[in-house]
């Protein structure tokens, strides 16, 4: 078996059109989409810092005196002292734009990786053309109002605080606007809180005694709006991922799949050629032949992915922070993909022509690239691309090299390495049982 | 030492190989011979265990082969009709992988690639690859692979098809020196003077059956052939035929175009004669060519039909 390995091994490699769409291809399209796409992503040694502009639509003053003479008409309507309820401060500590960029924006973990800049609309939208900013936060006009009559009245009104964002930023985008939903939770579970409250003291309370209460749980949503952090966002403790580290492993992901459709290639050529019959002959099985492509296409996948991964650690400085934890996520891939191959080398037997390998390579690699993130981000791709992604074995190779440049450990990877073991066993279930029908003798038959 | 019964296979309806028997006796040189589709390669892709046999026996040393492969499959040589080589790698990493194939190593290993390819004349063009060979090369790396391991029995398919006379000759002459030192040869051809030139007995087949067999004087006598006197006339006539028949060591004639044939009985022939009986009648003889009877001729006999046909 072992010669048989090795021969097919110094077969691949004495292929220089071969080596060359799997070894140079992947890493001049990783080199050309890092640099196109480098401002989507973080850079690389550095900081992960999102830049942003924030447009004020809103009239801070005019709108703190609309809701006041709001509530000086409520107050003469239902009797609530409202010089008490401003004497008491609770009114002014309430202040929706010190919530949303001292509280929030200001807090230390936004801090430490969003800046912001408060500019009008049109200076906004030109830095964002510049690729100076990444996104442009618009708050509404109404929003201080809105805010006030959300949080002190009964009354819900709508707020929309709009996210732009540069289409060759989309990483960037994704982040601002997972902020932004972030803040909104927070916000929304405020008023929340406050509406059940008004709902249920209505029924045994006077209005003076609601009103007297109101503080209060303005206090306990405030303390709540301290704790706002990024905690469920996606870059809360995270390494920064760089273009150039992405797609390493974007392209690498995809890449490893076409080695996959080369033990297919090989058996027929050797069918075709007659030394497959050759050495059939010798006395070897058909078995035995299988396991030398088997183990040819997991060498092959193990030297390119080493090839990859070292040009981005030496070249373009990538991090790989876990060795041994990356060296795993290398060796079951491979596996993977010599079992993926497997299977195509077992159908291409049978069905006796290039058509399957042939599709594979240039048809169902691409699918699968796309739905496992290889070429965009699933993140900013429709969600059901995404779910379907994370079964792909493609995808879960991304995400476990993805995570594990994130900082991640083992146990978070625990999810993506099940699906490659799902896919090695189903793969090599689904090649043995092709193989078990047909002998040795019909598969030579042409 | 091989002996086969009865044998059978069918591909859907056509018989490739109807109902064969033959065997092989250890150290000799058996030809099968017989045109395109007659079931030669059918036949020793059955012996060489990769093609399942419908119905028969193959017996190596006594052993069913369908029931034993391994016995026949390690003191085998087999060399397809195809250059079974890969071209991207050099003549001696091919040679090194089907040594190792049949389980050499070591200094064993490399002592058998010198002696066979000095034997078959690559040993200056070992380390190029395969790629960059001329055609006769190829071949004659394809038949040093399946050598390698000194095997009791080796199969040729048809290994002279497409190359130039000079590598023709080397591959014969390699082939009876390889049998000369004790291996015993089945090669399959359509070319009747090559099956002639090396074995010592010989299968003819057609359309899936054998059709003769035995050593060539043995087929020879088997359609008492004789040598042929093919004379070519100008104005050949009536009285011309006639006056060749009166000869006495005149068989029979026959005539086309130009030509008259005389199959001729016995060995006492006087070639003057006929050339007086074709001038004596206005005739004018441009050639005269004496034809020794050979398997073409036993193939024509017993089919009707032309070997290359």
């Amino acid at each position: 078996m072992f010669n048989i390995f090795i021969k097919d091994l110094k077969l691949f490699l004495s292929d220089k059109k071969t080596l060359a769409l799997i070894i140079l291809m992947p890493i001049i399209l990783t080199t050309i989409l890092s640099f196109a796409l480098s401002g989507s992503f973080a850079q690389a040694g550095s900081d992960f810092t999102l830049n942003v502009g924030i447009v004020k639509d809103y009239d801070k003053a005019g709108e703190e005196k609309r809701f006041t003479d709001f509530m000086v008409d409520l107050t003469e309507n239902y009797q609530v002292d409202i010089d008490e309820f401003q004497k008491e401060d609770e009114f002014s500590e309430f202040n929706p734009e010190k919530i949303f960029f001292e509280d929030y924006l200001g807090s230390e973990e936004i801090r430490e990786i969003l800046y912001y800049k408060v500019v009008d609309r049109e200076e906004g939208l030109k830095l964002l053309e510049n690729k100076e900013i990444a996104s442009l936060i618009i708050i509404p006009e109404n929003y201080m109002y809105d805010m006030y009559i959300n949080t002190f009245t009964n009354f819900r009104n709508k707020i929309e605080i709009e996210v732009i964002s540069h289409p060759d930023m989309n990483y960037s985008g994704s982040i601002t606007k997972e902020l932004m939903k972030n803040f909104s939770d927070v916000m929304s579970s405020i008023v929340i809180s406050k509406n059940v409250y008004f709902e249920t003291a209505s029924e045994y309370l006077s209005v003076e005694k609601i009103a007297e209460n109101i503080p209060e749980i303005l206090n306990s949503s405030q303390h709540k709006g301290e704790n706002i952090n990024i905690k469920e966002g996606t870059v809360d403790s995270k390494n920064p991922i760089s273009s150039f580290a992405y797609y390493t492993v974007a392209m690498l992901s995809m890449f490893i799949l076409f080695i996959s459709s080369y033990g297919g290639k090989f058996i027929l050529d050797e069918k075709r050629n007659n030394t497959f019959q050759r050495q059939i002959a010798s006395g070897k099985s058909l078995e035995l032949i299988l396991v030398g492509k088997f183990f040819m296409m997991f060498v092959m996948v193990v030297i390119q992915s080493s090839v990859m991964i070292g040009f981005s650690k030496f070249i373009f400085k990538t991090n790989w922070i876990n060795l041994p934890q990356v060296i795993g996520i290398i060796i079951l891939s491979s596996l993977m993909v010599a079992s993926l191959g497997l299977m195509i080398t077992a159908i291409t037997l049978k069905t006796n022509n290039y058509k399957v390998s042939d599709a594979f390579s240039s048809g169902v690699v691409q699918v699968m690239a796309l739905f496992g993130g290889s070429y965009i981000p699933i993140e900013v791709l429709p969600k059901f691309i995404g779910e379907v992604g994370r079964f792909t074995p493609n995808g879960a190779v991304l995400k476990a090299y993805i995570k594990t440049l994130e900082g991640y450990g083992l146990y978070n990877i625990g999810d993506n390495l099940l699906v490659l073991v799902g896919n090695i066993v189903v793969f090599l279930i689904i090649s043995i049982l092709i193989i078990r029908r047909k002998s040795d003798a019909e598969f030579i038959k042409s | 030492m091989l002996e086969i019964r009865n044998l059978k296979k069918s591909f859907n309806k056509t018989k490739a190989v109807d109902d064969i028997s033959f065997e092989v006796r250890k150290g000799e040189i058996l030809g099968l011979l017989g045109p395109n589709g007659a079931g030669k390669s059918t036949t020793i892709s059955m012996i060489a265990t990769l093609l399942k046999r419908d119905g028969g026996e193959i017996l190596y040393k006594g052993k069913d082969i369908g029931k034993n492969p391994k016995e026949i499959q390690r003191e085998l040589g087999f060399v397809p009709q195809e250059i079974a080589l890969y071209s991207t790698l050099s003549g001696y990493e091919n040679l090194k992988f089907w040594g190792k194939i049949y389980g050499l190593k070591g200094d064993n290993l490399r002592d058998k690639i010198k002696e066979i390819s000095k034997i078959i004349g690559i040993d200056k063009r070992l380390k190029d690859k395969v790629e960059e060979y001329s055609g006769g090369m190829k071949r004659r790396l394809n038949i040093g692979s399946a050598l390698l391991h000194n095997p009791e029995i080796i199969i040729l398919d048809e290994p002279t098809v497409g190359i130039d006379p000079q590598s023709r000759k080397h591959i014969l002459d390699s082939v009876k020196e390889i049998n000369k030192k004790g291996s015993t040869v089945i090669y399959t051809s359509h070319y009747m003077e090559e099956v002639e030139y090396l074995c010592h007995r010989i299968c003819i087949m057609d359309e899936g059956k054998i059709i003769a067999q035995g050593t060539k004087d043995e087929l020879l006598q088997s359609i008492s052939a004789e040598e042929k006197i093919i004379l070519e006339v100008n104005n050949i006539n009536e009285e011309i035929i006639d006056n060749i028949n009166k000869i006495p060591y005149v068989k029979n004639t026959s005539t086309r175009d130009n030509s008259i044939i005389i199959q001729k009985k016995g060995n006492n022939v006087d070639y003057s004669e006929i050339l007086e009986a074709v001038s004596n009648k206005g005739g004018h003889l441009t050639s005269m060519d004496i034809k020794k009877p050979d398997l073409e001729f036993v193939f024509l006999a017993l089919t009707g039909r032309a070997l290359r046909d």
